[in-house]
C-alpha cells in the first residue's frame, strides 16, 4: 500500500501542477496597437458645435468632457502621451447659442396631458461661463459653437462684444488679432480633426428656411466656401501634419427635423369628412382622411393659396405643440371654424430642404477633395447618419435617429449625446486606422451616458 | 478483468462540457479516461454511461462522487482589452445505484447532473446588455433496469425525469438615477427523456457499447421576471415583476465505443460521442402579458461530434492509474458566439487513479484540464464580436461499494 501511494503521488504530483498552470491563465493575446504613420503626440481637434462638445441645447462641463474629440484622444492614449486640454466651463447649467441653459428632460403637463419634454434646466444660460480663460491655454480642443466657415481668419471673432462668446472666452488675448487660423499655426499640431460645416447648415435650416440672408442662400456660397476650405488645410498642414476630414451628415435627417411627422394631424373618420365637407368648395386640395394627415402649410402657388405638406418636407421640434394638439395649428380647428397653416418658420418646404441638401453635397465633396490631394483620412459621417436612420447595434444596445430613445441624439434634437460622440469617434478611428495604416481601438460607445429620463 | 470492476468513480469535474453546456462528469472513473466509458462498463455509473452494461456486473454496487468544476474565461474585447469572467465554481454531483435482482436482471437509480452551466459576467461589463449571468442546471433521475441476455450480451433501458432551472439576468439600456436598469429571470420546469444501451463481449478481452440517451425537453412556465432600477418613464415597458416562460430542449447523445485489454493488467478503450445540438436552435423568452419584453436569441446549434481515448493500468489488484484524452468540437457557431456560451473546439486531458480499500469499499480520484481553443466570434443579435478563451480545471472524488 505505501508503495501504491508513492508511486500514486509520483505520477499524479505533476499532473496537478499542470493542471494548476494551464487553468489560470485564459488570457487572449492583445494586437498589437500602433498609430501606423500617423504621429498622435500632439493633437488639434478643429470645428464648430460638434468639436466643442455641446448637446441638450448648450455648452456644459459634462458634454464637453464627452466631446467627439476627448474621446478620440482616450483611444490615442494607447499610442501616445495625451495632455489633451479642452477650454472647459464652470459645473452646471451651461449656456446656449440661444443664451439658454442645457436642456433636461422631464414629464409635462400640457392641454393634451403630460409628455416626457426637454425643458430648460434654469431660467438662463450661466454667463459666467463666458469668463475668459485664454491664458490657461493652448487648447487641444479649439470647436467653437456656431462657428462658420467664413469665420476662421476673422480678427474680431476673440472679440467678447463683436465676436462669439464661445471662442472669445478662450481666444489668447482678447486683442482683435488672434484668429482660428493663429490658433492652429501656433498650436504645431502633428494631428488634427476637422470637423464642420454643421453649423453653416443649421442657422438656415432652423429657421425653417426664412433666414434669406444667410450666406448659404446665396447661389455662389460654395465659391467662398471652397477660398476657406483651401485656406483652412494650408494652415492645418502648413507642417506636414497629418488629421482625419468629417464630411456633412444630411442635418434634415436629425430628429429636430423628423421627430414630428409631416402627417402629425390625427382624425377620426368622423371628424375627416365633417372637415372635408366644409372645405370642398374653396380648398379641393386638402381631402382628409381617417387616421394621419398632413399639416397645412401657405403656399401661394397653390390654390387660395394653402395645401398640405408633402412627405419630403420637415416640421421643426420647436413648433408649439399645445397650439398644434388642442388649437389644430397645422390643420382644420372645427370648433371655432378655421383653417390654420403652420407658420412658415416651422416648415422646411421642398424647395428649402433642396437647398440645405444641395449645400451639404457641395461641403462634402470639396472636403472629400481636400482629404484626397493632403492625403487625409476622410470620415464619412454622412454615412454614419444613414446607417443610424436604419439602425445599429452595438453590444445589444440599439441607436437609431429617433428622438429622445434612439440613444445618438441629445435632447435638442440636434446634437448628439456622449454616446453619440463615441460613434461618431469611433467613425474617425477607423478612418485614421485606414488612412495611416493604423490599429488604434474603437470607443465602448454603451460606456458613455445617454438621456437620463425622470 | 476484475479490476474494472473496481472503477472508483473519479469524480468527473463538471466543468468538463461537451459541447454547448453538457458536462461530462458523470463518473469519476470514466472522466479520468476521457470520458470514454460505454465500453468499459460494469459499474455502477453504467446506469449513465450504458445500462447495457450493467447486468454484465457480478455485484451490487453503489456510487456516489461530485466534482469540483472551475472554469475560467477570457473575452477579448476591440475596446476594453482582456476582461475575465466570474464564472462561479461549479460542483456537479452523481449517484449510482446498481442493484443485482437474479444473476440476469439489475435494477438500478441515477441520479446526476448532466447539462450545467453558469457564465458570469462582472454587471459592469462591456456585453452587460447581452448577457450578464446565465446559469442552467439540470438533475436527471433515472430508474434503470438491465438484462443480460447472455454471458456476453447485456442490453438496459432506463426512463429520465428531469428537473431544470435557470436564472438569466443583463441589463436594460434605460438611464435614470441608475446608469442602466436590470433585468432578472428565474425559472424551472421539467422533462422527460430515456435512456438505452446495449453492451456486447466479442472475446475476453474485448468489448463494445453504444448508448442512445435521448433528448430532454426542459418545458418551464410561470417563472419570475424582475425589473429594477426602471426609470418611471418606463414603469410600463419593465413592469417591477411579471412571469414568463421558455423552454431548454438538452439534446440527445449517442456514444459509441470500443475497448480492449491488451494485457490482463492494460485496458483501452475509444469512443466516439454525437450531440444532436441542432435542436438548440433558439433560447426564448416569452412574456404572455407583455409581448414586447419577449427576447428570442437565435443559436443555431449545430450537432457535434466528441472523440474520447482512455486507458488504465493495473499496478496491484488494489491500484488502478488511469489516463484519457478527448477532442471536443464546438457546436456553437461563429456568427452566434454569446458570452453566455462561449464556446469553442476544446481538448480534455485527464488522469486518475483507482485504489480499492478494502474488499468491498474502493475511492477513485480524477484530474482533468481541458482547453478550450481560442475563438474568435460574433454575436450576431447584438452586434457583439471578440475572442472568447476558457480553460476548465476538473478535480474529483468518488467512492463505490460493492455488496
Amino acid at each position: 500500500m505505501n508503495s501504491d501511494m508513492k508511486q500514486t503521488k509520483k505520477i499524479l504530483a505533476p499532473l496537478f501542477l499542470l493542471v494548476f498552470i494551464c487553468s489560470c491563465k485564459t488570457n487572449i493575446e492583445e494586437p498589437k496597437i500602433t498609430s501606423g504613420s500617423a504621429d498622435l503626440s500632439n493633437y488639434l481637434a478643429v470645428g464648430g458645435s460638434f468639436t466643442a462638445g455641446y448637446m441638450d441645447g448648450a455648452l456644459y462641463l459634462e458634454g464637453q468632457q464627452n466631446s467627439f474629440p476627448l474621446i478620440l484622444s482616450k483611444s490615442f492614449t494607447d499610442v501616445a502621451t495625451q495632455n489633451f486640454k479642452q477650454p472647459l466651463v464652470n459645473p452646471g447649467v451651461g449656456i446656449g447659442l440661444d443664451s439658454n441653459s442645457k436642456l433636461i428632460l422631464i414629464n409635462k403637463a400640457f392641454c393634451y396631458g403630460s409628455a416626457l419634454t426637454p425643458v430648460n434646466a434654469a431660467a438662463s444660460g450661466d454667463a459666467s461661463d463666458y469668463t475668459w480663460i485664454g491664458s490657461q491655454g493652448p487648447y487641444n480642443n479649439i470647436g467653437v459653437p456656431g462657428l462658420r466657415i467664413y469665420e476662421i481668419n476673422n480678427q474680431l471673432l476673440g472679440n467678447p462684444q463683436a465676436g462669439n462668446s464661445y471662442y472669445a472666452r478662450f481666444v489668447k488675448m482678447q486683442d482683435n488679432d488672434h484668429t482660428i487660423l493663429s490658433d492652429i499655426t501656433e498650436f504645431n499640431a502633428t494631428f488634427f480633426t476637422y470637423w464642420m460645416g454643421m453649423d453653416d447648415l443649421l442657422p438656415y435650416a432652423l429657421s425653417g428656411g426664412t433666414a434669406d440672408n444667410d450666406p448659404i442662400v446665396n447661389s455662389n456660397f460654395i465659391t467662398t466656401f471652397d477660398t476657406y476650405i483651401d485656406l483652412m488645410f494650408k494652415t492645418l498642414c502648413a507642417d506636414n501634419a497629418k488629421g482625419a476630414v468629417g464630411n456633412i451628415p444630411d442635418v434634415l435627417d436629425f430628429p429636430y427635423f423628423t421627430a414630428i411627422p409631416y402627417d402629425g394631424v390625427v382624425l377620426t373618420e368622423e371628424e375627416a369628412s365633417q372637415i372635408n365637407s366644409i372645405l370642398a368648395a374653396s380648398f379641393p386640395q386638402l381631402q382628409y382622411h381617417e387616421g394621419n394627415n398632413p399639416f397645412v402649410i401657405d403656399d401661394p402657388s397653390a390654390p387660395n393659396g394653402k395645401r398640405f405638406i408633402a412627405s419630403n418636407e420637415y416640421v421643426l421640434m420647436n413648433v408649439p405643440l399645445d397650439s398644434v394638439k388642442c388649437f389644430h395649428l397645422g390643420s382644420y380647428d372645427l370648433q371655432n371654424g378655421r383653417l390654420l397653416s403652420l407658420p412658415d418658420q416651422y416648415v422646411i418646404d421642398g424647395a428649402e430642404g433642396g437647398l440645405i441638401r444641395q449645400r451639404r453635397i457641395e461641403f462634402s465633396a470639396k472636403l472629400k477633395e481636400i482629404a484626397d490631394e493632403k492625403d487625409l483620412a476622410f470620415v464619412d459621417i454622412y454615412d454614419l447618419v444613414r446607417h443610424l436612420d436604419s439602425g445599429i447595434k452595438f453590444n445589444g444596445v440599439a441607436y437609431s435617429l429617433e428622438f429622445l430613445h434612439g440613444n445618438a441624439f441629445s435632447l435638442d434634437g440636434i446634437h448628439t449625446t456622449a454616446k453619440g460622440n463615441a460613434l461618431i469617434a469611433n467613425e474617425f478611428i477607423k478612418a485614421i486606422n485606414v488612412q495611416y495604416g493604423a490599429s488604434l481601438r474603437e470607443a465602448d460607445v454603451n460606456a458613455y451616458p445617454g438621456i437620463i429620463f425622470p | 478483468m476484475r479490476k474494472i470492476n473496481f472503477f472508483l468513480a473519479i469524480l468527473l469535474p463538471s466543468i468538463s462540457m461537451a459541447g454547448g453546456f453538457q458536462i461530462n462528469t458523470q463518473g469519476q472513473h470514466a472522466v479520468s479516461m476521457g470520458g470514454a466509458f460505454t465500453a468499459v462498463g460494469k459499474k455502477a455509473s453504467s446506469v449513465f454511461y450504458n445500462p447495457g452494461a450493467m447486468s454484465m456486473a457480478e455485484k451490487s454496487s453503489i456510487t456516489i462522487g461530485g466534482n469540483y468544476l472551475k472554469t475560467g474565461t477570457s473575452y477579448l474585447s476591440p475596446f476594453n482589452g482582456n476582461v475575465k469572467a466570474e464564472n462561479p465554481s461549479l460542483i456537479p454531483l452523481h449517484a449510482y445505484v446498481n442493484w443485482m435482482i437474479t444473476e440476469k436482471i439489475f435494477v438500478g437509480l441515477g441520479i446526476n447532473n448532466p447539462f450545467r452551466s453558469d457564465f458570469k459576467w462582472d454587471d459592469d461589463w462591456e456585453g452587460r446588455y447581452v448577457s450578464q449571468e446565465l446559469k442552467f442546471n439540470s438533475w436527471y433521475f433515472q430508474p434503470t433496469v438491465s438484462y443480460k441476455i447472455n454471458e456476453n450480451f447485456g442490453i438496459g433501458c432506463g426512463v429520465v425525469f428531469g428537473l431544470g432551472n435557470m436564472m438569466f439576468r443583463k441589463a436594460i439600456p434605460v438611464e435614470g438615477t441608475a446608469s442602466f436598469g436590470q433585468e432578472e429571470l428565474k425559472i424551472n420546469g421539467s422533462g422527460i427523456g430515456f435512456n438505452l444501451g446495449l453492451f456486447y463481449k466479442f472475446n475476453k478481452e474485448g468489448s463494445v457499447g453504444i448508448c442512445y440517451r435521448s433528448a430532454v425537453n426542459f418545458k418551464m412556465k410561470n417563472g419570475d421576471a424582475t425589473f429594477t432600477d426602471i426609470p418611471s418613464t418606463f414603469a410600463d415597458t419593465y413592469p417591477s415583476s411579471l412571469k414568463f416562460n421558455t423552454e431548454i430542449k438538452c439534446p440527445s447523445v449517442i456514444s459509441a465505443g470500443i475497448a480492449y485489454h491488451f494485457t490482463s493488467a492494460l485496458l483501452t478503450t475509444v469512443q466516439l460521442d454525437f450531440t444532436a445540438w441542432s435542436s438548440f436552435d433558439s433560447l426564448n423568452y416569452i412574456f404572455p402579458d407583455h409581448p414586447g419584453l419577449e427576447i428570442r436569441t437565435g443559436r443555431n446549434s449545430k450537432n457535434s461530434i466528441c472523440g474520447r481515448v482512455g486507458g488504465q493500468y493495473s499496478f496491484t489488484e488494489n491500484f488502478d492509474l488511469r489516463i484519457g484524452a478527448a477532442y471536443d468540437l464546438a457546436s456553437v457557431p461563429q456568427d452566434h458566439l454569446s458570452p453566455d456560451l462561449p464556446e469553442a473546439d476544446k481538448i480534455l486531458l485527464s488522469a486518475g487513479a483507482g485504489y480499492k480499500i478494502n474488499r468491498m469499499l474502493s475511492a477513485d480520484l480524477t484530474v482533468g484540464i481541458e482547453n478550450y481553443f481560442e475563438r474568435k466570434g460574433q454575436f450576431s443579435d447584438a452586434n457583439l464580436n471578440g475572442s472568447y478563451k476558457s480553460n476548465s480545471l476538473i478535480v474529483g472524488i468518488g467512492l463505490n461499494y460493492e455488496f
